[in-house]
């Protein structure tokens, strides 16, 4: 079923020293803005990071992107504590293995909400998993914490050293897209991830290859993807919207299978193929998520637009 | 140490005239088969056979496994338990309770017989779709399983029904499930990729080359083959190119430098690197390295059993070895 109160297609990630993140925004609009705290920022900057995300989220207050902190798994504790405020959304978490390491999480995040006056329990967590032990545990950690709202799946072609197979599949990737498609559909959590494929660095990927994994991803059912570089957001987004040429075919499948219904008809034949209710339900999904996310690029667009005139 | 095991070649030990080629064929390990090679009425025959054959099919400097049937597993450990077995192959391992049986007979064995305790490694193979459902169980039920199979192969096919040679990928499942529970559990997972228009011919050395090719680049470093043909595509496909291996300095040098000014990422030729692909050019380096080291023991002690040949005698070596 697709949630289409909730439009997070491009996760855009940009280093959390970074003094001016709402610049990001204004010029890329992504649907959620990470703040990172993990591989973008060097170790040496990691202090300075943590000390910027205060005045970073103040700065995003009014921005139409949700903002997110992904955290460092080695340092999480003191991320975590740096991330949490009033304004930010949830966290990301890259590299649970076990749902004590979600628990614990979970019950750290609601001390420091406690301490700086955010609602207790808003706080989300997405779980990026990216070993195969955290995979093969997908189904336990998902269910750890009411927190979690989105389970994904991360760099595991390069922390698994999976390499490609002769059909240009990262070795068992498209098995392990299915088992965090599964897992996440089954928990009513956001399925998270793209269908990278052989010459890919993923999140640093080409546009036109960010473009392609992410239309791929969302005909597994995947509904958003991280992105490491700005340039990937556009085509992020647009590959897991369904396209005008889907929505004006939807729209008309739509509109025959009623007019059909009306007529007292049970199944309705539409360009050869055979509809039922339950199909057209489907459908009606779609377009649906397919209206929220205009609506969504809507509201960017003008945010977009009006900051561009200031 | 790295396990360099590019080529594991099945040899009957029923047949003497495979049993005595095979250290010519230059595989990095090969198996002794007193499963499916031999007939119910030789089983016994061919248990007398492994203390022999060891020291035999051990002259080109492969390591050597045994293959021992489910139904007389402990006849044959008993039979097949020498220095110089260095693993021992279980076929329709079902459930972690048939590993840990082999485990502790070989743990009495070893003693009994001056070698380490836990040297020997147990191959569970994953020929059922019980033993799938039990892969992780399987995998973590002893310290002796270094590596493991996937659930591919004629076995499986039966208990599944499943027609082998399709020309599609009919074996997602019970190929991914096993592997992803191989790695979990800190075991190395070699089996291979699907590799499209395989049609069960085992002796093509073209094919040979396909799979070294899917295999290399999938990053698995281990193959059973059933044909000596094989031997030489895998062991040199196997391994690290030198353009690979060059690349992999390359990287080691800008990351290490990177590191010195406690940055994290670079772009050098278009390519990124960072932490993974430093810690993947490390593993390269090492492998190649192995690799070379397995390529040199075996070249030494080709060059001994030829020096210890009675001329014109013995069968000619026609592997490359270097």
């Amino acid at each position: 079923m697709v949630n289409s109160s909730v439009i997070r297609r491009s996760w855009l990630i940009v280093p959390g020293y970074e003094r001016a993140p709402i610049e990001y925004i204004r010029r890329y609009l992504p649907d959620v803005l990470v703040l990172d705290l993990e591989y973008t920022v060097p170790p040496k900057r990691k202090e300075e990071a943590r000390a910027n995300l205060g005045d970073a989220i103040r700065g995003l207050a009014q921005c139409p992107s949700e903002v997110f902190v992904r955290v460092d798994w080695k340092t999480r504790w003191c991320d975590v504590k740096a991330a949490i405020r009033p304004g930010l959304k949830g966290i990301i978490l890259p590299g649970p293995e076990l749902a004590k390491d979600v628990t614990e999480i979970d019950e750290f995040i609601a001390d420091c909400e406690q301490q700086t006056g955010v609602i207790p329990g808003s706080i989300e967590l997405a779980l990026i998993l990216e070993s195969a032990r955290g995979l093969w545990n997908a189904w336990n950690l998902s269910r750890a914490s009411p927190r979690v709202t989105a389970l994904g799946l991360g760099r595991v072609d390069l922390t698994m050293n999976l390499g490609p197979d002769p059909q240009g599949d990262f070795r068992i990737y498209p098995y392990l897209m299915s088992r965090v498609l599964a897992t996440a559909r089954a928990l009513g959590k956001q399925p998270l991830g793209a269908h990278w494929r052989r010459g890919s660095r993923g999140g640093v990927d080409s546009p036109e290859r960010t473009l392609e994994a992410a239309q791929r991803a969302r005909y597994m059912g995947f509904t958003g993807c991280l992105c490491a570089k700005p340039e990937q957001v556009v085509p992020a987004s647009q590959g897991f919207t369904p396209t005008t040429d889907e929505v004006s075919r939807l729209t008309r499948i739509q509109d025959m299978f009623e007019q059909i219904h009306k007529a007292g008809q049970v199944y309705a034949d539409i360009d050869g193929r055979l509809y039922d209710s339950s199909k057209v339900q489907a459908c009606r999904n779609l377009l649906l998520f397919a209206q929220a996310c205009s609506r969504k690029d809507t509201d960017k667009a003008l945010y977009g637009k009006a900051e561009v005139k200031q | 140490m790295i396990r360099v095991n590019r080529s594991v070649m099945f040899v009957p030990i029923n047949n003497p005239r495979f049993v005595e080629k095979a250290w010519t064929r230059g595989s990095d390990a090969i198996i002794l088969d007193l499963e499916d090679s031999v007939p119910m009425s030789e089983k016994e025959k061919a248990r007398a056979l492994v203390h022999e054959t060891i020291p035999k099919v051990a002259k080109g400097g492969a390591v050597i496994f045994v293959r021992i049937n489910k139904e007389f597993i402990k006849a044959d450990l008993e039979a097949a338990i020498w220095p110089g077995i260095s693993r021992v192959i279980l076929p329709k391992a079902q459930t972690a309770d048939d590993v840990r049986l082999v485990d502790a007979l070989l743990t009495s064995l070893e003693k009994e017989r001056g070698i380490e305790v836990g040297a020997v490694e147990i191959f569970p193979l994953v020929e059922s779709a019980l033993a799938v459902a039990n892969s992780y169980a399987i995998a973590t039920s002893s310290p002796r399983v270094k590596v493991m199979p996937d659930g591919w192969g004629y076995d499986t096919s039966l208990d599944l029904e499943i027609e082998m040679f399709a020309g599609f990928d009919q074996y997602v499942y019970i190929r991914e499930e096993p592997t992803l529970a191989e790695i979990a559990a800190g075991v190395e997972a070699m089996g291979g990729p699907y590799i499209p228009g395989t049609t069960g011919k085992v002796d093509q050395k073209e094919e040979g080359k396909a799979l070294a090719t899917a295999l290399h680049d999938a990053h698995i470093h281990e193959s059973i083959i059933l044909h000596p043909a094989l031997v030489e595509p895998l062991v040199a496909g196997l391994a690290p190119t030198t353009e690979e291996i060059d690349w992999a300095r390359k990287v080691l040098d800008i990351y290490e430098r990177l590191q010195q000014e406690e940055e994290s990422v670079a772009e050098v030729d278009g390519k990124v690197i960072d932490i993974y692909e430093y810690q993947h050019a490390q593993e390269l380096l090492e492998w190649a390295e192995a690799c070379a080291a397995k390529d040199r023991r075996k070249a030494i002690a080709v060059a001994k059993a030829l020096s210890e040949q009675e001329p014109a005698s013995g069968p000619s070596v026609n592997s490359k070895q270097s």
